[in-house]
């Protein structure tokens, strides 16, 4: 083949072949590992958490490689989502990659963000994912997330003073290329795709925040419920909403 | 012992399932392409299907709406995470059950426990008080108690509970959940549901940042787990 540029198409064609190939031999090598996992000694078994963990983040990184080319080609569909639910789904999800790190959730129960459920999960899983990777086990991440005019705005964030805000900056705003960089230059490619904004800066006392602002869409949804108000269950002495 | 059907056409993929059912005591026939899968289907008796759903030479999709039309055995279909309009198609087309690849053993299992349970259930009378981890759902006085302690619910949040705790470890779609609750020709929109979801997780969760049993399939829809 005799041939100097790849058309954008092309490209994309490539990517999602590579992805499924790689795929499958990520998936045996997780199988394969959590099948030896079960019959092991102590000592080895801490190698193919390694193992599986890593696999783990290689599959993320394929993910953001998709997400990457995708959001360049066309804007998700977005939905309304309560921020709550998206980011219960992310911490379920990087359980593993938090080693038990807290993460305190300030958000409003009614708070509802205009993006794509996959998309909206991939963007808070690579924040708090830089935040982990980069600061001691047990160094606590804050998420803060509200309304403002026209959107949303949601913060992450960790003080921990090893982490150094105008790297990150750097590596949300450049072409990365390095893994980890890679997932933030994703994250930035994802929240420009709703003509929203990422950006990193120091916190008070250090550490790094990443700001981020995401406009609607569309109107707000009206969320009435003509038949639904009255109560079933027994008695006022019942638990009622923690 | 029971059979699992496993359509795969990735043989590593393939030899990795056989030797993981196996060893939970499972007997295992393997097929790579989905005209032999059909033919097992009916030969082998399988108790669960596990399906990939990139086969070569028919769509997965097709394979299970064809199954579908003579077959109830549960389908488990084997996905990618970014695939999310395949995994609910799939599910609409009658899959009982999906997989995300890069998945653990743990979790191949958890899935198949729950797809035979389901399937052994259907032969019994259904039981009008369902009971699901801490949950005790009375569908009969319309009473709902965590740990024994009444809780308050909406009508609409009621039915939600009922219906993932008929389903109990289940995978259910919005539009699966959306219909049953609203009816067929309901104009709500998953945002709707996703609202209620929210305020029937703040009351049956300890932490509902942190859901333990209602938890979000981001794209595809809602689970109850029940282990």
């Amino acid at each position: 083949m005799n041939r100097t540029s790849w058309s954008i198409e092309e490209l994309r064609t490539l990517l999602s072949t590579v992805s499924h190939d790689l795929r499958t031999p990520l998936s045996v090598i997780t199988g394969r590992a959590s099948v030896l996992r079960e019959t092991v000694r102590e000592e080895q078994r801490r190698d193919l958490d390694t193992i599986i963990h890593e696999a783990q983040r290689l599959s993320r990184t394929l993910e953001n490689l998709l997400a990457i080319t995708e959001a360049y080609r066309e804007t998700a569909p977005r939905e309304w989502i309560p921020v709550e639910e998206l980011v219960g789904g992310v911490l379920a999800r990087l359980e593993s990659s938090l080693e038990g790190r807290p993460v305190n959730v300030a958000v409003p129960d009614d708070l509802l963000a205009h993006i794509h459920p996959v998309r909206g999960e991939l963007l808070l899983a690579n924040l708090l994912d830089h935040l982990a990777t980069h600061t001691p086990a047990g160094a606590p991440i804050d998420l803060t997330a509200q309304r403002d005019d026209g959107g949303i705005s949601i913060e992450v964030a960790s003080h921990s003073t090893e982490l150094r805000a105008a790297e990150a900056q750097q590596q949300v705003t450049q072409r990365a290329t390095r893994a980890d960089a890679f997932a933030l230059a994703a994250c930035q490619t994802i929240i420009s795709s709703y003509s929203g904004s990422i950006e990193a800066s120091e916190g008070n006392g250090g550490g790094t925040v990443f700001h981020i602002r995401l406009p609607d869409g569309e109107a707000l949804p009206d969320l009435a419920e003509p038949a639904g108000a009255e109560l079933v269950g027994a008695e006022p002495s019942g638990k009622e909403a923690e | 012992m029971e059979t699992v059907l496993v359509v795969e056409d990735e043989s590593a993929m393939r030899r990795f399932l056989h030797d993981a059912l196996t060893t939970a005591g499972f007997t295992v026939v393997e097929a790579h392409t989905a005209a032999l899968a059909e033919q097992l289907a009916n030969e082998a008796r399988p108790a669960a299907i596990l399906l990939d759903l990139g086969l070569p030479d028919s769509d997965g999709i097709s394979l299970l709406r064809r199954l579908r039309a003579w077959c109830a055995v549960p389908v488990i279909v084997l996905s990618a995470r970014h695939r999310e309009d395949d995994k609910v198609m799939a599910l609409d087309a009658g899959a009982d059950d999906y997989l995300t690849k890069p998945f653990s053993t743990g979790e191949l299992l958890a899935r198949i426990r729950v797809a035979l349970r389901h399937s052994h259930k259907l032969t019994f009378a259904s039981n009008p008080v369902l009971t699901v981890g801490p949950f005790r759902i009375d569908q009969t006085r319309h009473e709902v108690t965590i740990d024994g302690t009444l809780i308050h619910l909406t009508p609409i949040e009621f039915k939600l509970l009922a219906l993932l705790a008929r389903h109990a470890g289940k995978v259910l779609t919005h539009r699966q959940l959306l219909q049953e609750v609203w009816g067929p020709l309901n104009n709500h929109q998953t945002h709707h549901l996703r609202v209620h979801m929210a305020a029937l997780r703040r009351k049956i969760e300890q932490d509902s940042r942190w859901p333990r049993w209602l938890t979000t399939e981001a794209g595809v829809g809602y689970r109850l787990r029940d282990e």
